[in-house]
């Protein structure tokens, strides 16, 4: 039964609709209801009123009404009398009015009558007096077009003689204006016959406008005219009626002249910073000293600016407004300013890539904005303005690209100055080596990578003068992010990273690496760690902050630089392991193939070169130490500095040594016991990648150490005494090496290997007593 | 069992390490001394040898010669010899220094082979773990270096009958196999005339660079050399006596032959 949401909304809207209708009616109908029962209405129905009240009232109420009905009325009636008599009044007085009125206009109707009769007898009169004078007016009329004839004749007669006057005078501006009055008054002649008196004047008057045109003409051959004399002489010309198209290429022509004078100056100045620049020129060359940068733009780019912005005004008001007066004059024009702005533009270029290092920031900086300025300046005025301006920001930008370039190589240079200062430094207290005095290795290394960021960051904080915020092209986004960006980050700052990393990398190389000191590597291998570390991270962010770069896509990101940076200080650590490594191994091959081992005496004690090895470790372990953190060695195993003897007589090395002397005429067991022992050692990889710990590093070095001592005792053949001379040898190292070492278990695997081969290459191998080894080394 | 009996004794003023027979009919031998290079003559009919030249290699004292090598071209009338971190070659000739590559080592050479195929190719091998590859023609630098070994180099081999596979052995207890065929005499690369299955050919090539890695040795190997009947099979020697004989993978014989 429920109909459709809808449809039933839709019917409802219409039955309230109709409601509203019908109750609208009934509200004005029940208005006018009660209209009909008001006293005041004009729709007052008195039987209704009366018939009603009579229904609805009690009688108290009705004799009330009553009354109060009857004074109204009273007070009604009372009201009316005074308005009625009050009207009276007026009525009779305004009749009275009417009544002197009309005696009034009749008075004033013959007055009108007789004024007609007088105006008609004026106008009798007038027509009479003007038919008098007609004749006379007629003869004043002819008499004056005479007068200014003659006037006018008296003009052309006059006019070669003042013609010539103003020229000779030099009133130019006169002369034209004669002249061109003369041409209107013979052209209103000109059909007239020719008299033989016009015809001599227009000769004479032509003579001398020839005369004026070469004049003027002459006066813009001459350099020496101001603008405003030249401007005036086109005018002139331009009023004779002189080819706009010839007096063009003459304006362009000397304004060419006019400014290639101050192009000459600028090219001279360029010259003379380059003279400047060279030193090697003879002095009397260098006698005039160049204007600095900054004047150069202020003054004599200025000057050519404001120049050729005249030139274009008053060439442009000549030829171009308001509409052109030859068609080729805005091209003109515009090849004109193209070809001198170029050279401008060649000339102001030539002069900033003069501008060398040691020029301030600051000083550059202000003569490019100052050079920007006037472009800008000037733009209004040239033809293709704008283009100037975005060449002139094309300048700058190589400006300060240039400039850029020049603290990269300033931040390189001072990089060598600096790494030949720690060179030299580091070389100077090597010849007395004394183990008191505290090694200057951390020291330099402090100053070296101090000194290194300081540069780097006064470079940058100088380089920042170029986008200050009262430079007018310094706020350039465009100009800003590439500078930054580009400029900056990747070429200054970036670049000197890279620049540092291939330095580092030239130490490793074989041809370089031979000469440089160790020391040098290892401060090197500890710089780039540092920079690694902290440096790198710490400048990058000096420099993104002080430029504001936060959108770093498309840069050099920090893990890059900084993965470079540890890589080369690897490299370098590697080289450095590898160089003392191999010092250290020439001596101990030297001190095996020079002896002759077949007849050896009975060992007496340690041989000095061993201990020389030691020694030279253990300089190398305080240089290293002074720079390098321990790291982690297997300490867990000795605690006191005794026990570094025990592992070669505690109960395995005793064994060991027992088998070598039972086994030791036979060499295959020999050779079974080393090759079991070798089942479980790992092997050995002598010139892998070191740590950057002091442990890993000494470690690298012994390894590289005992391996020549092994390979050199292999090749030689041995006695008996000769075998015992490396056994003492070999103790010894045990006994001095281990403190150096991350894994004893290493040191003695090379050792015995040592041990080992010797006695293979050993034709009576019979080893000493251990106590006999110990106390010639505890002599030693 | 055959009876040996001595043929010829060979007499030297020095100690001699090693000696080789001349390359193209065993009619000479090469031995090398500390200090000097001897050339005996042998004639085989008499059974009796004579010094044919001797030859001083200028040098320090301490440096004794570590090597020499027969020149197979030319007659093997050059004779190189390794000495400190030079490598001489001796024109048999006259006995003089004919050519020297200074330098070849930045420690020591310790070996030295000449490229069968081409004459003036020449490899070294020494303790700056380096292999490195030279025209004695030019011999300012090097034309390719290996550094794939970790410790001293001891021995440099080229294939007799494929000159791109060099044989390496190193006290790091490896024996390499690495091709150099950017230097070899066989075609490299697009010399060959590129046919329709010119990029199939290309890729089944053999380039440069290691080829495999012999780690059955567990000390210095000092020896290694390729067999003289089979091109495809190698062995190597190392300190404990292990001899280990090895054969080229057989994807690379394939590369090369086909």
């Amino acid at each position: 039964m429920a109909a459709p949401g809808g449809s039933s909304d839709a019917q409802r809207r219409a039955r309230n609709a109709a409601l509203k209708d019908y109750y609208g009616c009934k509200a004005s109908s029940e208005m006018a209801d009660n209209d009909l029962y008001n006293l005041n209405s004009p729709h007052f129905n008195p039987d209704m009123y009366l018939h009603q009240l009579i229904k609805e009232s009690s009688l108290t109420d009705l004799m009330d009404t009553e009354a109060n009905i009857y004074k109204q009325i009273q007070s009604l009636d009372s009201e009316m009398q005074t308005l009625v008599y009050e009207n009276y009044n007026k009525f009779i007085s305004a009749t009275d009015t009417i009544r002197k009125m009309k005696v009034d206009f009749k008075k004033m109707e013959d007055e009108m009558e007789r004024l007609a009769e007088n105006m008609t007898h004026i106008t009798a009169f007038s027509a009479t007096v003007s038919d008098t004078l007609q004749v006379r007016r007629d003869e004043i009329n002819k008499l004056s077009n005479t007068h200014v004839m003659l006037k006018k004749l008296q003009f052309l007669f006059e006019l070669p003689a003042q013609l010539k006057d103003a020229i000779d005078k030099e009133n130019y501006k006169q002369a034209v204006e004669y002249h061109l009055q003369s041409e209107r008054v013979l052209e209103q002649y000109g059909t007239a016959p020719d008299t033989a008196s016009l015809q001599g004047l227009r000769a004479e008057s032509a003579q001398s406008i020839t005369r004026l045109v070469a004049a003027l003409q002459d006066r813009l051959q001459d350099d020496q005219a101001t603008p405003e004399q030249i401007r005036e002489s086109v005018q002139l010309l331009l009023q004779l009626g002189q080819p706009a198209e010839a007096l063009c290429s003459r304006v362009i022509a000397h304004a060419q002249r006019r400014l290639a004078g101050d192009l000459a100056q600028l090219t001279s100045q360029v010259e003379l910073a380059r003279a400047a620049a060279d030193s090697d020129r003879p002095a009397e060359l260098r006698l005039h000293l160049p204007k600095d940068v900054l004047e150069f733009v202020d003054v004599d780019c200025s000057s050519f600016l404001s120049n050729l912005s005249l030139f274009v005004t008053s060439y442009k008001e000549l030829f171009l407004e308001p509409k052109s007066r030859c068609p080729e004059a805005a091209s003109r024009l515009s090849d004109c300013v193209r070809s001198q702005m170029d050279s401008l533009l060649s000339a102001v270029d030539s002069r900033l890539s003069l501008e060398s290092a040691a020029g301030g920031v600051a000083v550059l900086a202000r003569a490019l904005d100052r050079l920007y300025r006037r472009l800008q300046a000037s733009a209004a005025v040239l033809p293709e303005g704008d283009a100037y301006v975005r060449a002139g920001m094309e300048l700058i930008g190589g400006a300060t690209e240039r400039r850029c370039r020049q603290s990269l190589s300033q931040l390189c240079a001072h990089l060598q100055q600096s790494l030949s200062a720690v060179r030299q430094a580091l070389v100077v207290p090597a010849p007395a080596p004394s183990s008191a005095e505290p090694p200057p290795l951390a020291e330099q290394l402090a100053t070296f990578l101090g000194g290194l960021a300081e540069q780097i960051r006064a470079a940058v904080t100088d380089l920042k003068a170029f986008i200050q915020p009262e430079l007018s092209f310094g706020v350039q986004a465009r100009f800003r992010n590439t500078f930054c960006r580009q400029h900056v980050r990747e070429t200054v700052v970036v670049g000197f990273f890279r620049h540092f990393v291939e330095t580092c990398r030239g130490f490793c190389d074989a041809a370089g690496g031979e000469k440089t000191s160790p020391s040098v590597l290892l401060l090197l291998s500890r710089a780039c760690r540092d920079l690694d570390t902290s440096t790198v991270h710490y400048l990058m962010n000096f420099v993104d902050d002080l430029l504001r770069i936060e959108d770093k896509s498309g840069l050099t990101p920090l893990a890059d630089i900084n993965s470079e940076v540890r890589a080369a200080g690897q490299q370098l650590i590697n080289h450095f392991v590898r160089v003392q490594g191999l010092a250290v191994s020439q001596m101990l091959r030297k001190s095996v193939a020079t002896r002759d081992w077949q007849h050896a005496n009975e060992p007496r004690s340690v041989r000095s070169v061993m201990k020389r090895v030691v020694e030279e470790l253990a300089m190398m372990d305080a240089q290293v130490g002074s720079v390098y953190e321990e790291g982690a060695a297997r300490w867990e195993q000795h605690n006191s500095s005794d026990s570094s003897r025990r592992p070669y007589h505690g109960p395995g090395s005793q064994r060991q040594r027992h088998e070598w002397s039972s086994y030791a005429p036979s060499q295959v067991d020999s050779g079974l016991v080393a090759n079991i022992q070798k089942l479980f050692s790992e092997r050995i990889e002598i010139f892998a990648p070191v740590e950057f710990s002091k442990v890993s590093i000494l470690t690298g070095i012994i390894k590289i150490a005992l391996k020549t001592l092994l390979e050199c005792v292999r090749l030689k053949t041995f006695s008996k005494f000769g075998l015992q001379q490396i056994q003492v040898d070999v103790y010894y190292l045990q006994v001095n090496l281990w403190r150096f070492i991350a894994d004893e278990k290493l040191l003695h695997g090379l050792l015995d290997e040592v041990l080992g081969s010797a006695i293979h290459r050993c034709l009576q191998p019979a080893l000493m007593e251990f106590s006999v080894v110990e106390a010639l080394c505890d002599r030693g | 069992m055959w009876g040996l009996t001595l043929a010829t004794a060979l007499f030297s003023s020095e100690d001699i390490s090693s000696v080789q027979w001349q390359l193209m009919d065993g009619s000479q031998l090469l031995g090398v001394g500390e200090h000097q290079l001897t050339v005996w003559d042998l004639d085989t009919g008499r059974g009796a040898a004579a010094v044919s030249s001797e030859i001083p290699c200028p040098g320090r004292a301490q440096s004794a010669l570590t090597g020499a090598r027969w020149n197979p071209h030319q007659c093997c009338s050059q004779v190189a010899a390794a000495c400190d971190t030079h490598v001489r070659g001796f024109d048999l000739r006259c006995g003089q220094q004919a050519w020297t590559v200074e330098n070849a080592d930045a420690q020591l050479v310790r070996d030295l082979d000449f490229n069968p195929n081409k004459q003036y190719y020449l490899a070294t091998c020494g303790d700056d773990c380096r292999v490195k590859f030279w025209d004695i023609r030019k011999p300012t630098a090097p034309l390719k270096v290996l550094v794939d070994h970790s410790h001293w180099v001891w021995r440099v081999r080229f294939n007799h009958f494929h000159d791109q596979l060099v044989l390496t052995s190193s006290s790091d207890w490896r024996v390499l196999l690495t091709s150099a065929a950017s230097l070899s005499s066989e075609p490299y690369g697009h010399l060959l005339d590129d046919d329709d299955d010119g990029p199939a050919q290309s890729g089944a090539q053999l380039a440069d660079g290691q080829l495999a890695c012999c780690e059955e040795h567990e000390d210095s190997v000092y020896a290694a050399e390729w067999s003289s009947a089979d091109p495809w099979t190698y062995a190597s020697l190392s300190f404990d006596g292990r001899l280990v004989v090895s054969r080229v993978p057989r994807q690379v014989k394939y590369k090369i032959l086909l």
